[in-house]
């Protein structure tokens, strides 16, 4: 059996890719050519083979996985919009308090920083109200979530409390807080709650995710809400 | 409400929308496993390469261009980190996975289901012998479905590229699953491609 041009064309011939008049020209010869039918039907059992693989999956483990790096690499820097605003204002918003994980020969410390160019970086105002705090409290504690298949519960403990320096005005707003020295804070963020400037802080607790919402100039509560991680 | 449109996930996490990237990994995970599972033959491989991949696609996605196809692109970097793996992986002989979710055909008996599944294993064993950039054609075109088209682009080849690696790829195949027998058809005055 010698190949020829109409041969190599078979393929593309079953597939699907040739012209109109390039498939007329194949077919023409194909009828007259032992050889290339004997190739067509070889191209084609091995198409059949082929099907026999099936559907791959990934298992919920590696789905697990692959979620749970994405989250390690996006690290707890930043308090992510749930949703776009839609025709906000973007006068009022202002800077962004960026925590930023030092990762320095020992265990990371979380320090603040006012950064402007993280300001200019998430774009326009952040701008939230209940539903999608609610939402992002959600994606925290799936992100937190065990593996399927682990034993036991995620009751790993909370890594170190921040004890990072924080600017007064975001601790004062901490010590209406009850229990926070408890709780490992993740992130806070300035930003617009439902029309009023506010501080958003982010806590996890060992079988949960909590967010406090405050009003920075009189610490008041806004909001709260929370998520049990599973 | 409509679902969102890749390039409307791409525009949503470019301006900050952090559950966009979410989006696109619900969507594209399986399909990324798909190839690397494919091209790698064992699925620690392919959840390796599928991790690669996605933290890839984070990093860069701020250079993505938005003409060019989200799906075409991640089926590049797909095979760009199969490709990087088998390159660094030690192991010269190619093990056959051990399939777990094969389909099932309920209007095949058992005997010809075991036939099916011996079948799959020769199938699968096949493919690992061809040369890894015979079987990215493959995997792209047969198993995932692209057009020569959108494997070209995800190659970063010529169309009339793909058309003749395709058609060795599968003449390779053919051979090595007793549908040609070894040397045909002879290379005669064809150009190797």
């Amino acid at each position: 059996m010698r190949a020829h041009d109409e041969m190599e064309q078979l393929s593309a011939l079953i597939d699907g890719e040739l012209s109109a008049d390039e498939r007329t020209r194949v077919e023409a010869h194909v009828a007259g050519c032992a050889e290339c039918r004997r190739v067509l039907e070889a191209l084609r059992s091995t198409a059949t083979d082929l099907a026999l693989l099936g559907v791959a999956e990934p298992s919920p483990q590696d789905s697990w996985a692959l979620r749970a790096a994405i989250r390690r690499t996006r690290g707890p820097s930043r308090w992510r919009r749930a949703n776009l605003a839609m025709g906000t204002a973007a006068a009022s918003l202002v800077a962004v308090l960026a925590i930023v994980l030092t990762r320095g020969g020992g265990t990371p410390a979380p320090e603040l920083a006012l950064t402007q160019d993280a300001a200019r970086e998430a774009g326009p105002s952040l701008v939230y109200d209940a539903a999608s705090v609610r939402a992002r409290a959600g994606q925290l504690a799936a992100s937190f979530a065990t593996p399927p298949g682990a034993a036991g519960a995620g009751a790993a403990a909370p890594a170190q409390a921040a004890n990072a320096p924080l600017p007064p005005d975001v601790r004062r707003c901490l010590a209406q807080i009850k229990g926070a020295d408890a709780l490992e804070l993740l992130d806070v963020e300035m930003a617009q709650f439902e029309q009023r400037a506010a501080l958003l802080y982010e806590f996890r607790a060992p079988d949960r995710v909590e967010i406090w919402v405050f009003e920075p100039a009189a610490c008041e509560l806004l909001f709260f809400t929370q998520a049990r991680i599973r | 409400m409509n679902e969102p449109t890749d390039a409307d996930l791409v525009a949503r996490h470019l301006g900050g929308d952090g559950t966009a990237f979410d989006a696109i990994v619900d969507r594209y995970e399986r399909r990324v496993y798909a190839v690397a599972l494919r091209m790698c033959g064992e699925a620690e491989d392919a959840r390796d390469v599928t991790q690669d991949v996605f933290l890839t696609a984070l990093r860069a996605l701020r250079t993505f261009r938005s003409e060019a196809k989200l799906s075409t692109w991640l089926h590049r970097l797909a095979i760009n980190a199969s490709l990087d793996h088998l390159r660094r992986r030690r192991r010269r002989s190619a093990r056959p996975l051990e399939e777990a979710h094969g389909l099932v055909d309920p209007s095949r008996g058992p005997d010809e289901r075991a036939a099916d599944a011996e079948r799959a294993a020769a199938v699968r064993r096949a493919l690992a012998a061809v040369s890894p950039e015979h079987r990215a054609v493959v995997v792209l075109h047969d198993l995932q479905g692209l057009e020569y088209a959108e494997v070209a682009e995800a190659l970063g080849v010529a169309l009339g590229t793909v058309k003749s690696r395709l058609h060795r790829a599968r003449l390779e195949l053919a051979r090595l699953l007793g549908h040609l027998k070894e040397g045909e058809p002879t290379e005669g005055d064809g150009p190797l491609r």
